[in-house]
């Protein structure tokens, strides 16, 4: 009897020792977006999400933003002007706006990281303008708007259209040594958002953009993909589509003169998808194939220029000499990447037309 | 120093005693027995013909010409006590005699086997024990005709004086299990015993359990099933259950038509009832644990649908689990109460009526309605009531700790139930055998039920005396293609 | 040889799943830390020679107690006399209540940070010590039991499926490209992760042949050196060494990468499961210093254990913050290393000798 007494009383002692956060009573948010504010400060967005009774489908939003130094005092502020107290374990994706991002984003990801409830797969992305702009624009047809963003980076990313990267991801290149981060770029277009190229950064500092076609070459450089459709201009007016069924891509190092030098081979299997001009395809598979080859190659060329000359690195091949030589030194790959000589080889291969020849 | 008159005249105080005064040429013959307990058929035609038949003759004369077979010359005056309350009918010459005749009249009143109610099967026998002992013992034998069944009486009771059968086979069954058992019934202090329950409540290891530490079984096939293992098999003389023992928490799974069904169909039976008692503890459990503390770790997709279903509802959690549990044990309480056609009307009511309107009345969320409904089906999976009735009780500490701590608080409370269940034992047998300690060979049969040709050995956990059931190399002789 | 009624022994294979969770407590969710950072991605060879390291000393436990026919308790009073080996016999109940005083405070602790911000440590400690004492008093077996069940853990493993689309193999390759300096610091820190065989010493009694049980001794810490070897592993390949410093439990950032169609995260489920690790060791260094109590001043073990709990919970509750469970840490790590690495040899040197002695005598 005594040893039951015990039991209840503690069981009723500690009833009131934790702090309950009961879902339907607190307040979400699935997306909040980070801008510069004068003075320093930082502005942020939240957007809190409504749930209607009895109808999953509608889910709106309301925006609320407020203007401080750190983000969690700003969150906790907004508590004031809430009936449900905020739980912010459900933050899926983070919009900066392009000037914080160029004025660096290392302090705000520490807020992410440091807290236990957020997820490393958290996606990060950077507004062409003002992230609150976009945020209050009507793009998503009245779903809510933090789904519809994850939903949209998150289709995007498995169909490997642009090359993934979240929260983990970003730290990871942005820690990581020989090698720099980059960030999916969202516009407004016609009403609509897209993403319409990738934000690359040196350190935390964004500096330059390329477009959605330079991405996709970016994503071929980077890892293997399956997915993707490619364009090829045959001759006058005569387009080809390829469907990528599987590509793949290694880099070599040589280090026979005193700078190493790296080769990256790219390897891609497809179909043809859209033949608009030419008839049989399959007597011309061979062009095809060139005409490919060749337009990836300069493109990816191309872009390769870029990085270097803006001495940024997201393709991490730093990286990949630091695991190749012994001893590597960051200071000297830093002064080297410049003048890196590197060379690309495309292969392609057209494995099947199709059902028709 | 009492005698036979002073029987006579203590047991005329029960106005349904008779002692006859039988009055012949020398002394009386006095009869005497219980009207509502003896046979007037026998008493009539087998003891009043043959004496007054021959009224003269004396008392050892007369034992020979009553024709019945369960008949003996005493004079101990506690046994013919004893059989005069028993149904017995005791004859005696002369008052001051001290030996009296004891003839068997009694008069059995018991129900007709019938098929199983609690532990109904589709397939295999439909065949259940019954009130009387001996119609029991009877059903044991006939499926078990071997002289090594052995059975052992024992009475049990200081006022209702129960026979208990313990049954066993003998050079199988480990002695041990057979002396716990005759030891721990011989030691019981308690009078009345109307069912074995009480026996099962007053032998097991922990009485503060509430785990069955024994097996109670209506079914023939089961208990003669559970003697073929090596099991001890115990019956109460007005109880329609045998029980069986000793058990591990597996037998409890485990039901007999898993054996009549082919084994892989058995197999999935049996995973599937596993997966439905893991539900049926756990599902409200979590429900209260994810809503109250861990909402974050809902995904995206599935959040709108929780949310908008529980938004408007005016509890907390835990209260609305609640609510919904108790309404449905209130359901199952007054279902199992009423003639079965009107629980069934009950079941509807309630069910279908109750749910939907507490929903649209917004007092839960149809979610929830989801998950008590489909954790209280999940509950009645098990094939044996007693773990059924534990498996719902269960659930409610689960829900209380995931209030307190959430998730950690569903570890803790199974922790300690596990632990529980570690120091639990069954006449001396670990409960969680075979998984603990582990015996390889006794997985065989828990969460698979395998090929009866695999049968060949006992489970190991019973330490039977002898293991082999038959011979494997005969059983199962493979051959080769087009042989 | 002490007698040990046989229903109280257990069956020489449970050894493994006694040992194994005995070696595989609490610190093993930020093992792979210091590793890293000194060896970085050769961190994989400090760990073979420290594996190489503890199977020989598990061969030197089952040595002196195979040689001696009883527990250490004993043998402490038959080598240094009743004094010395009384004092010796204390010292390892301090130890024993230190390691679980650590484990329970840094799971409390980890409650703290990834689930409960608030939560108080002293109800917790509470629950869990009474949790202990109700295994405790069950027996050898029954906690062999808890060890068992805690086996049940390694399941969690499975979460690092998850991380695959993460991986960079990059990150395993310059091969050997760190001084000796270096692999010697870096195995000197691991060998804190194979710190708990001591309890063997303490349960050899309680084994039924117990000569039969040293192969599965040295199976569980062939096992474990896998899981450590995983662990190391996924922590290269997932993380950037300048990454890794920064995590307090690299081991539980793992689960952030875990999603399921129902559940998102996978934190609260991972983090509280640890609850298992914890008991095997609370409950086994609780039950070895009540048996060392036992034989040396003949008091009940039943009596003792409140005393102990009661002790552990207060030692736990005045424990603060992270900065003092380190500190308890280095302590541990530093007599843990003393006890495995040193004072064994020097008993088994000791043993030898007197082997030695009495056949020549």
């Amino acid at each position: 009897m005594k040893r039951l007494l015990l039991v209840l009383t503690s069981c009723l002692l500690l009833t009131a020792c934790t702090k309950q956060q009961i879902l339907d009573r607190s307040t979400l948010f699935l997306v909040s977006a980070l801008d510069n504010a004068p003075n320093g400060q930082l502005e942020v967005t939240l957007g809190l999400t409504k749930f209607k009774a009895g109808d999953p489908g509608s889910v709106s939003d309301e925006f609320f933003s407020k203007v401080g130094h750190t983000s969690s005092g700003i969150t906790d502020l907004m508590n004031m002007q809430l009936v449900r107290p905020i739980n912010p374990g459900k933050l899926s994706v983070v919009l900066f706006g392009k000037d914080k991002a160029a004025h660096g984003l290392s302090q705000e990801l520490d807020v992410i990281l440091r807290n236990a409830q957020y997820s490393r797969r958290m996606y990060l992305a950077v507004v062409d303008g003002e992230a609150k702009k976009l945020l209050e624009g009507n793009f998503s047809s009245g779903e809510e708007k933090g789904l519809f963003l994850y939903n949209l980076f998150d289709t995007n990313t498995r169909k490997g259209l642009i090359p993934s990267r979240n929260l983990h991801q970003f730290e990871y290149s942005l820690v990581g040594k020989g090698i720099d981060p980059f960030l999916p770029l969202l516009k407004m277009q016609n009403g609509k958002v897209a993403i319409t190229g990738m934000a690359l950064f040196k350190d935390d500092r964004y500096v330059v953009t390329i477009n959605e076609k330079q991405a996709r070459i970016m994503k071929l450089l980077m890892n293997q993909t399956k997915r993707g459709i490619f364009e090829a201009k045959l001759g006058e007016g005569s387009y080809v589509s390829i469907d990528n069924t599987g590509s793949k891509v290694n880099y070599r190092i040589y280090k026979n003169s005193r700078y190493p030098s790296v080769m990256i081979n790219l390897v891609i299997e497809g179909k043809v998808r859209d033949s608009r001009e030419v008839t049989y395809p399959n007597q011309e598979l061979r062009r095809i194939e060139e005409s490919i080859k060749k337009d990836i190659r300069t493109s990816g060329l191309e872009l390769i220029n870029l990085l270097k000359e803006k001495e940024i690195d997201p393709l991490g091949l730093g990286d990949f000499v630091r695991s190749k030589t012994r001893n590597w030194s960051e200071e000297a790959w830093k002064e080297m990447y410049p003048s890196l000589n590197v060379r690309l080889l495309v292969t392609v291969h057209l494995t099947e037309t199709g059902v028709k020849k | 120093m009492i005698t036979v008159p002073q029987i006579w005249n203590e047991l005329k105080e029960s106005s349904d005693f008779v002692c006859l005064q039988f009055e012949t040429q020398t002394e009386p013959y006095f009869i005497g027995y219980f009207k509502s307990l003896t046979d007037p058929e026998v008493l009539d035609q087998r003891i009043m013909a043959s004496l007054s038949m021959e009224p003269e003759t004396p008392l050892d004369d007369l034992y020979p010409l009553i024709r019945v077979a369960d008949k003996e010359i005493s004079s101990d005056l506690s046994q013919i006590h004893n059989k005069l309350l028993r149904g017995y009918v005791a004859i005696q010459h002369g008052l001051h005699h001290p030996k009296c005749i004891l003839v068997n009249a009694v008069l059995s009143k018991s129900r007709d086997v019938t098929i199983p109610e609690i532990e109904f099967n589709v397939e295999g026998s439909k065949e259940a024990f019954v009130e009387s002992l001996d119609t029991n013992l009877n059903l044991i034998r006939k499926r078990i005709p071997i002289s090594a069944l052995r059975v052992k009486e024992i009475i049990v009771g200081s006022v209702s004086k129960s026979r208990v059968a313990i049954c066993y086979m003998d050079g199988v069954t480990n002695d041990q299990y057979v002396n716990t058992c005759i030891q721990r019934l011989e030691n019981i202090q308690f009078d009345m015993i109307p069912d074995i329950t009480v026996i099962q409540q007053l032998i097991e290891d922990n009485s503060n359990s509430i785990f069955p530490q024994m097996l109670g079984t209506e079914r023939t096939d089961r208990a003669s099933w559970g003697l073929t293992l090596g099991q001890v098999c115990i019956f109460v003389d007005g109880s329609p259950t045998a029980m069986l023992g000793p058990v591990s928490l597996g037998s409890f799974f485990t039901s007999y038509e898993d054996y009549f069904l082919p084994w892989i169909i058995g197999s999935i039976m049996r995973l599937i009832r596993i997966i439905s008692v893991v539900f049926s503890v756990f599902a409200s459990a979590i429900y209260v644990a994810i809503l109250t503390y861990h909402g974050h770790g809902i995904s995206n997709i599935f959040l709108p649908t929780i949310i908008s279903s529980r938004i408007d509802v005016p509890f907390s959690p835990v209260i609305e689990v609640l609510i919904m549990e108790l309404s449905i044990e209130l359901l199952r309480e007054a279902g199992a109460r009423l003639p079965s056609k009107i629980g069934q009307t009950i079941g509807i009511v309630g069910g279908i009526v109750l749910g939907t309107a507490a929903v649209q009345a917004a007092l839960t969320s149809n979610f929830l309605l989801i998950i008590v409904a489909l954790s209280a089906m999940a509950s009645f999976t098990m094939p044996v009531f007693q773990m059924s009735n534990v498996i719902r009780i269960i659930r409610f500490p689960f829900i209380i700790a995931a209030q307190i701590w959430g998730l950690l608080g569903i570890y803790i409370c199974a922790i300690a139930v596990i632990t529980h269940l570690l120091r639990l034992t069954s006449l001396g047998m670990p409960y969680l055998v075979p998984f603990y300690p582990l015996r390889h060979k006794g997985l065989f049969d828990t969460l698979i039920r395998p090929p009866l040709s695999k049968f060949y050995q006992r489970p190991g956990f019973l330490r039977t005396k002898h293991p082999i059931r038959f011979d494997k190399k005969h059983a199962s002789k493979k051959k080769d293609i087009d042989e | 040889m002490n007698s040990v009624h046989e229903r109280y022994t257990v069956s020489p294979y449970l050894i493994f799943f006694m040992v194994q969770p005995m070696l595989f407590g609490l610190e093993f969710l930020s093992m792979s830390i210091k590793p890293i950072q000194l060896a970085g991605q050769d961190a994989w060879f400090p760990l073979f020679i420290c594996a190489f390291i503890a199977h020989i000393v598990m061969y030197m436990i089952y040595q002196i107690l195979n040689q001696n026919q009883a527990d250490l308790i004993q043998i402490h009073q038959q080598f240094f006399g009743k004094w010395v080996g009384g004092g010796l016999n204390m010292i390892f109940i301090t130890y024993f209540m230190l390691v679980s005083i650590y484990q329970i405070r840094l799971f409390i602790e980890i409650i703290q940070v990834w689930i409960f911000p608030d939560l108080e440590t002293w109800p917790v400690a509470l629950v869990l010590l009474a949790l202990t004492y109700y295994m405790v008093s069950g027996g050898f077996r029954v906690i062999v039991g808890i060890c068992m069940l805690s086996f049940l853990n390694q399941i969690f493993f499975l979460s690092m499926f998850f991380t695959f689309p993460y991986l960079h193999f990059n990150n395993l390759t310059p091969i050997m490209d760190h001084s000796l300096m270096d692999f010697i610091k870096a195995t000197k820190e691991l060998s804190f992760s194979y710190r708990g065989m001591e309890f063997l010493l303490f349960c050899y009694t309680f084994i039924k042949a117990p000569q039969k049980s040293q192969k599965w001794s040295q199976w569980a810490i062939i096992s474990m050196t896998i899981l450590y070897l995983v662990e190391i592993f996924f922590s290269l390949l997932l993380f950037k060494p300048e990454q890794l410093p920064t995590e307090i439990w690299p081991a539980l950032s793992k689960y952030k990468f875990v999603q399921f169609p129902f559940i998102e995260r996978f934190e609260f489920i991972g983090s509280s499961a640890m609850i298992l690790r914890i008991f095997p060791i609370v409950c086994l260094s609780t039950w070895s210093s009540g048996r060392i109590m036992k034989s040396m001043f003949s008091v009940k073990q039943r009596t003792m254990l409140p005393f102990f709990l009661v002790l552990m919970f207060i030692a736990v509750c005045c424990v603060p913050n992270r900065k003092s469970i380190e500190g308890i840490q280095t302590w541990i790590s530093m007599t843990g290393f003393c006890i495995l690495y040193v004072y064994i040899p020097f008993l088994y040197i000791l043993n030898a000798i007197k082997m030695k002695v009495r056949r020549t005598a």
